[in-house]
């Protein structure tokens, strides 16, 4: 009886464990994208679909065919109309299901979304069709990666209603279509992310936002602006008569009661062409004032754009830029320079800057180039004032936060008293050396060597990282080596002027000089001519070389190298102080 | 050392919250001991002062000085600079008068040591917040308006 038992017992865990097998064996079978997506909210299912999936909705797929028919190119899986610039991914969706009703959130690329983020909802009507809503979300594709509920909690979707089956969308433009704005509840769902055919554990897990909107209100809406509307119940299905008041939509107030409770998931667009995530998060985040500049001066705005396609292209150097140009001043995006109005109102600052351009479009760049043997990186604006101390130029770098590299921005002041007197080579020699501090300064943020930055009276106190957790490479390495030890050399005032004058700094300056002088000279008063025929003159005669090299000297007096170089030697240390005079006195300060 | 301990605010985020990358930071309330002014040369700085009577017999006070750095070039009002902080962040806050348990040099050198300084402000059940750069302590002085 006792072995029966065993036995029946044994059978028993058997069975079970069979059945437990066939379960599992049961869920591997099933569409494991189905299974992927379900939510806390047991009554709500969320998945991706792809093109086989979304295939076995034949209803679906005649909303798309009419789709189709409006469009006018098909490239791969993306469908575009080259008038509204309206690109849509046909063949991926997020569905989203809870009882009877299912919805499908398409990616989509709009031309005039404002960088917001933007997808195409096909939902389900009450008499079993689809209506279809061009949503518009108050945030990008790119802040949606990092977003939060409680941030969710704080911005409005807007729902466009799209009528496909007729021509409205060829003959109307989009933005004059019923708006709807609604009640809003945002649920995060946890997404599984899986390799290949969903075998084994899933490699990640992202979350997917759904927005169920309810209690859907009209809002008027001209070039964007939206005024106040009349409100009608998600659960409304009379005659469109819910409107209680407002202004009058521009069209379809009688579509009201389309608008049931909507169910959207933001889903950005990754295989749209000509989208830039970064650029679509930077449109996202302008004011009117902003927004309407730029639709007002395309030129700016196409600038901007292929701005953001540079490598390491910064949010904060663009909006910078942009503020600039709006309030007066000329911003140069290739070199990532930004004149303010003070300097763009200067004849002769500006005419010794174009100088320069003339030169190279990517001068500013070149010269980094030519120094640092890597691409220039720090964003840098040029404007006139108050120096600290009375110097004819000053490098003021401020790191908006720590953490972020690109957020650190660079002041350069020329000082408003000197202007006059400048000589064109002097101004030259300002616009390189202050560019170089620059960068030098951003180096050693991006680094790690500065922990922040203060300022005492006007001047900059630079406080240093005593342990940067950077890895380096060998060059950065050196540099990071050469920047503690100038630290620490004579009380550390001329760290960032020692740096100019090791690893050639200094000689490539003087080839850059060189390379300027004959945009900048002028050809009735030569600047060589007049050093070298002056009666005075101490050493000499010079040539071209020898004269940039004692100016590239100007402003990198207090370094290690001068002393070494010049101040101890008292012949070399005449001659430079008369050529520093001398490209003043001798140098044209006429720009023409 | 246990009070060390509960002065010593090292909180411990994580990367969801209002400060993203960071690992250590010291959060400080916004009250009557923190004083705010605008730097005269340079337009997007703002110089804060912490004051809180000193615990050697010596000096009357000791002032902590911090800076605020605008996010751009131009001058920006307080008001634009600030970022928002997270709730269950600003929990793990304290007023800038708990930290004279401490020595005047431990403080010095606890502040010098953090890379990540906040001061906390509540506004309409909103908390924002800025970053703080340490710039040194003096000793006796105290910020008189006399306007």
């Amino acid at each position: 009886m006792k072995q029966q038992a065993t036995s029946n017992k044994q059978l028993l865990t058997y069975l079970f464990s069979l059945l437990l097998s066939m379960c599992v064996l049961s869920s591997c079978e099933k569409d494991l994208y189905e299974d992927a997506f379900q939510n806390d909210n047991a009554k709500m299912i969320v998945k991706r679909m792809n093109k086989k999936d979304l295939e076995k909705f034949p209803l679906l797929q005649q909303k798309l065919n009419h789709i189709e028919l409006f469009k006018n190119s098909v490239h791969n899986k993306i469908i575009t109309d080259t008038v509204y610039n309206f690109a849509i991914s046909t063949d991926e969706a997020v569905y989203i299901e809870e009882g009877d009703y299912h919805s499908f959130t398409f990616p989509i690329n709009r031309k005039d979304s404002y960088g917001k983020l933007e997808n195409l909802l096909v939902s389900k009507n009450k008499e079993g069709g689809y209506n279809t809503f061009l949503v518009q979300y108050d945030f990008s594709a790119l802040k949606l990666k990092t977003i939060t509920k409680e941030e969710l909690k704080t911005h409005s979707t807007k729902f466009t209603y799209i009528d496909f089956d007729s021509n409205n969308l060829l003959n109307s433009k989009i933005g004059a279509f019923s708006v709807y704005m609604c009640s809003e509840t945002w649920t995060g769902v946890e997404h599984e992310i899986y390799e290949g055919n969903y075998d084994g554990d899933a490699v990640d897990v992202e979350i997917i936002w759904t927005n169920t909107a309810s209690t859907c209100s009209w809002v008027a809406t001209t070039d964007g602006f939206f005024g106040s509307g009349g409100t009608t119940s998600s659960t409304s299905s009379g005659n469109g008569t819910g409107n209680t008041g407002g202004s009058t939509p521009n069209t379809g107030s009688s579509n009201i009661d389309i608008v049931g409770t909507l169910y959207t998931a933001p889903t950005p667009c990754t295989n749209c062409p000509d989208l830039n995530l970064m650029y679509a998060d930077f449109l996202s985040e302008l004011n009117n004032t902003q927004l309407s500049y730029l639709n007002a001066n395309l030129d700016i705005k196409e600038q901007i754009k292929n701005y953001f396609n540079q490598p390491g292209a910064s949010s904060a150097f663009a909006l910078e830029a942009l503020n600039n140009i709006i309030n007066g001043g000329d911003s140069d995006f290739r070199n990532e320079v930004i004149l303010h109005q003070s300097v763009k109102n200067n004849q002769k600052l500006k005419c010794v800057f174009d100088k320069l351009k003339g030169l190279s479009s990517t001068i500013f760049n070149d010269i980094i180039n030519d120094n640092f043997a890597s691409s220039k990186k720090a964003h840098i604006r040029f404007e006139i004032g108050n120096t600290p101390n009375g110097e004819d130029a000053v490098t003021l770098p401020f790191i908006g936060n720590p953490n972020d590299p690109t957020s650190a921005v660079y002041k350069v002041i020329i000082n408003s008293n000197s202007i006059n007197n400048l000589s064109n080579i002097e101004i030259a020699l300002i616009y390189i050396h202050e560019s170089i501090h620059a960068e030098l300064l951003d180096r050693c943020f991006r680094l790690g060597l500065i922990r922040s930055i203060s300022y005492q009276n006007g001047t900059p106190n630079i406080i240093f990282n005593d342990n940067p957790d950077i890895s380096y490479n060998t060059s950065d390495t050196l540099f990071s080596a050469l920047a503690i030890h100038y630290f620490h050399y004579d009380g550390g005032s001329e760290w960032n002027h020692n740096l100019f004058t090791i690893l050639n700094y200094r000689t490539k300056m003087v080839q850059n000089l060189i390379n300027i002088h004959p945009w900048l000279n002028s050809s009735n008063s030569d600047f060589v001519n007049n050093v070298n025929n002056d009666p005075y003159i101490v050493g000499g005669p010079y040539s071209l070389q020898q004269l940039m090299e004692y100016i590239s000297w100007i402003g990198l007096e207090g370094t290690q190298e001068y002393n070494n170089t010049i101040f101890n030697n008292q012949n070399e240390l005449s001659k430079k102080v008369y050529i520093q005079i001398a490209a003043k006195t001798k140098y044209t300060n006429n720009c023409n | 050392m246990k009070s060390k301990a509960l002065i010593l605010v090292l909180i411990f985020f994580k990367s969801y919250i209002a400060f993203p990358q960071d690992k250590k930071a010291i959060l400080i309330n916004y009250d009557k001991s923190i004083y705010i002014n605008k730097d005269a040369l340079i337009s997007n700085v703002y110089h804060v002062y912490a004051s809180i009577k000193s615990s050697d017999p010596r000096f009357l006070s000791d002032q902590y000085q911090f800076q605020i750095i605008g996010t751009g070039l131009d001058e920006l009002p307080l008001e634009k600079i600030k970022e928002k902080a997270d709730l269950n962040t600003v929990k793990k806050s304290l007023s800038f008068t708990d930290l004279k348990k401490m020595k005047a040099c431990e403080l010095h050198e606890l502040l010098s040591l953090c890379k990540n300084i906040y001061l906390i402000k509540k506004e309409n059940d909103e908390y924002f917040f800025w970053r703080l750069h340490y710039t040194g302590t003096t000793k006796n002085a105290v910020i008189t308006n006399t306007n």
